[in-house]
């Protein structure tokens, strides 16, 4: 009877010392990600053109090119719209990652002019900035968008005649 | 008179066994450690992912490194990626728990992982701890894990994923 004893007691000691090994160690599984997006590409598909305009002699105007609606206006009314070229927006075609939201960023107010190309005259300059999508956009399912671009150009009063231009940055982020 | 004497006899025989017994006893102390169930949990949600966030490769391969710390903050530490604002990435979070200031050992399956893409594109990382060890502090501890990651000139645009393990002993 007493060596039946003994055999009992070794064995509670055995299972309790094989519950106390589990417990000394632990493990935890995490988890590593990440996301590689497309590299944004943007291609200008059409040049931002405020077309042909006649100065007025004696008194500056704002020619707007719009978005939507009539596409160009004289905001004070002083210069002529001829035309003989309505102007036209700028659109550009932005490519990335499909679905995934990008803003645009256009200059700001005094930033960009217009130079005459034979040189001479004064330089107009470009405001008011505008974009469809404005501000933020999307990338469609193949991973591509469109946007346009309008602004203001400032014509001075009795402004040199002949072809002005410039560059202007647009850009583009993930969102 | 004659009772009293006999009481006394049994009581001397008593003693004698006693003394008998004694001389072959020996006094031990038992003793035992029951320590709290050692526990290691991956917090749960984005905040519990080693996140190296949103990249788009260079013209160069690129290594992005996540800070192993709670702030789990993101560079570049080579090459020309671009790293995008959109998700900036984080560091690991465990939680340990188990005895009030037991200290444990720490250390990972395997430093080194891949990621992969589900199909046939994969970055490789490598894994870094905050710490090899820690103390349980009210029984309870905070691990972060960060990690260099190798984005390839031409790595394939998709979400990349694994899994790796982090394990804890008492010292």
């Amino acid at each position: 009877m007493k060596n039946i004893k003994s055999i009992f007691i070794a064995t509670t000691i055995s299972v309790l010392l094989s519950n106390l090994g589990f417990g000394q160690s632990a493990s935890g599984t995490g988890t590593g990600t990440a996301e590689i997006l497309d590299a944004i590409q943007v291609t200008s598909d059409q040049t931002l053109h405020f077309g042909d305009i006649m100065s007025h002699y004696f008194y500056p105007d704002v020619v707007r090119i719009n978005l939507s609606g009539t596409n160009r206006i004289s905001i004070l009314g002083w210069a002529i719209l001829l035309p003989s070229n309505d102007g036209q927006p700028g659109v550009f075609t932005a490519t990335g990652t499909p679905n995934r939201n990008f803003t645009i960023t256009l200059p700001g107010d005094y930033e960009v002019y217009l130079s005459r190309d034979l040189g001479g005259g004064v330089d107009m300059r470009l405001e008011n900035f505008v974009s469809d999508p404005n501000v933020l956009g999307t990338f469609d399912g193949t991973g591509s968008r469109e946007f346009r671009i309008g602004a203001q150009l400032v014509v001075g009063a009795n402004q040199l005649e002949g072809w002005y231009s410039g560059t202007y940055d647009v850009t583009l982020e993930y969102f | 008179m004659k009772s009293t004497f006999k009481i006394l006899a049994m009581v001397a025989v008593l003693m004698a066994a006693a003394t008998t017994v004694s001389a072959q006893s020996a006094t031990a102390d038992a003793t035992a450690n029951i320590l709290s169930a050692l526990g290691c949990s991956n917090t749960v949600g984005d905040a519990g992912d080693l996140d190296w966030g949103d990249i788009v490769p260079g013209g160069s391969q690129s290594v992005v490194n996540i800070t192993s710390d709670a702030t789990g903050t993101r560079s570049l530490s080579s090459g020309d990626a671009t790293l995008v604002a959109t998700d900036d990435g984080n560091s690991a979070e465990f939680t340990l728990t188990g005895l009030a200031d037991a200290v444990v050992d720490l250390s990972l399956t395997s430093a080194s992982i891949t990621l992969s893409d589900g199909a046939a594109a994969t970055m490789d990382a490598t894994l870094s701890l905050s710490s090899t060890t820690a103390t349980l502090t009210g029984g309870t501890a905070i691990i972060y894990v960060g990690g260099d990651l190798t984005v390839a000139a031409s790595q394939t645009t998709g979400s990349y994923t694994t899994t790796f393990e982090v394990n804890a002993q008492y010292q």
